[in-house]
């Protein structure tokens, strides 16, 4: 559809997206899941992972014999991490806006929280990513 | 050896053109794309993976040896082919039968050997579960690169072992700079991405 190259960073993108539904899912980090309950998620990541792929070997396949399009191994794990970093920003964001409202946890006082990933069993991105900024800007 | 190595391939070419089941199968493991993105996919999803903060920790440590080592081994391949040239089997045998596009760049060594079993090294030597699934998929992606036509079984178990000891030396790199990569997986789990 478009280049190689963007056509895979698409690819990883959503297939990450998928990944991270299903690890979310498995460890019980329920503010990452964009569907609220893990069986679904579960569903959802591999519907994810199933149809990137499906999509991309429709676009057309790269590794036919006699085609010479090809990315380089480098640019293709360089590529690979953009894919990546973009599905973990995607997913943040989307999961912060499907669960919004949904009813993970009453408390959300940074204190009463644990750190890093932890934090997201019981609440989503976004918000955790605003109290901090505007609690940074309170003490500033 | 050489003569062995040349033998062997032409064994497993040889099983290229019975069953076009057997080549379609073939071609799909051997591609440039699906087991290295689900192999890469695997490593990282450990980044996510852990009942406890302390097995994420982990689990993440192994994803960084693993992207780390792979990035290097990736280097090192370039670095080794800008000085030895060993041409692919198809060019140096125009009887092998090619299930692919026809690369053009080195042989020796295998530069996707390199990258998957860094991958491999890296996770297994935090959670070897997860890193005997990854090897699985490491196996079957480089055996079917020889059987297409693209290596010779020394291009892969060179790559193979440039990948791990690769792998090997900038984890125990990574591990001296504990302090550091502790820093920087502090500024990521500031952002609640760790």
């Amino acid at each position: 559809m478009f280049s190689l190259a963007i056509d895979y960073v698409i690819l990883v993108t959503v297939a990450t997206c998928g990944v991270i539904q299903l690890a979310a899912a498995w460890s019980g980090l329920r503010g990452l899941l964009i569907a609220r309950h893990a069986r679904a998620s579960y569903a959802l990541g591999t519907a994810l992972i199933v149809g990137a792929w499906a999509w991309f070997v429709a676009i057309g396949d790269p590794a036919k014999p006699g085609d010479l399009t090809k990315i380089e191994g480098a640019e293709q794990f360089g590529l690979f991490l953009a894919g990546a970093a973009a599905g973990t920003l995607l997913t943040a964001l989307a999961s912060s806006v499907t669960q919004w409202r949904a009813p993970l946890r009453r408390d959300r006082s940074l204190e009463a929280s644990p750190e890093g990933l932890d934090a997201l069993r019981d609440d989503v991105w976004l918000r955790r990513i605003a109290t901090r900024f505007s609690r940074k800007a309170s003490r500033d | 050896m050489i003569s062995a190595d040349v033998r062997i391939f032409h064994w497993l070419n040889g099983l290229v053109g019975r069953s076009s089941l057997f080549d379609n199968v073939v071609n799909l493991l051997a591609s440039d794309f699906f087991l290295p993105v689900m192999i890469t996919m695997a490593a990282f999803a450990l980044w996510f993976v852990g009942k406890t903060p302390q097995a994420r920790a982990l689990n993440q440590r192994a994803f960084l040896y693993a992207a780390i080592g792979a990035g290097f081994a990736n280097l090192l391949v370039r670095i080794v082919n800008g000085h030895l040239y060993r041409a692919r089997p198809f060019i140096a045998m125009p009887d092998t039968e090619v299930l692919f596009y026809r690369p053009h760049d080195p042989s020796f060594p295998s530069n996707a050997a390199a990258f998957a079993f860094a991958i491999t090294a890296g996770v297994f030597l935090v959670n070897r579960r997860w890193g005997m699934v990854i090897a699985a998929g490491a196996v079957l992606f480089t055996v079917a690169r020889v059987i297409a036509g693209m290596h010779y079984p020394l291009d892969i178990v060179s790559g193979a072992l440039l990948g791990i000891l690769t792998t090997w030396v900038f984890a125990k790199a990574l591990d001296v700079a504990d302090p550091l990569l502790q820093r920087m997986l502090a500024v990521v789990r500031w952002f609640h991405l760790a």
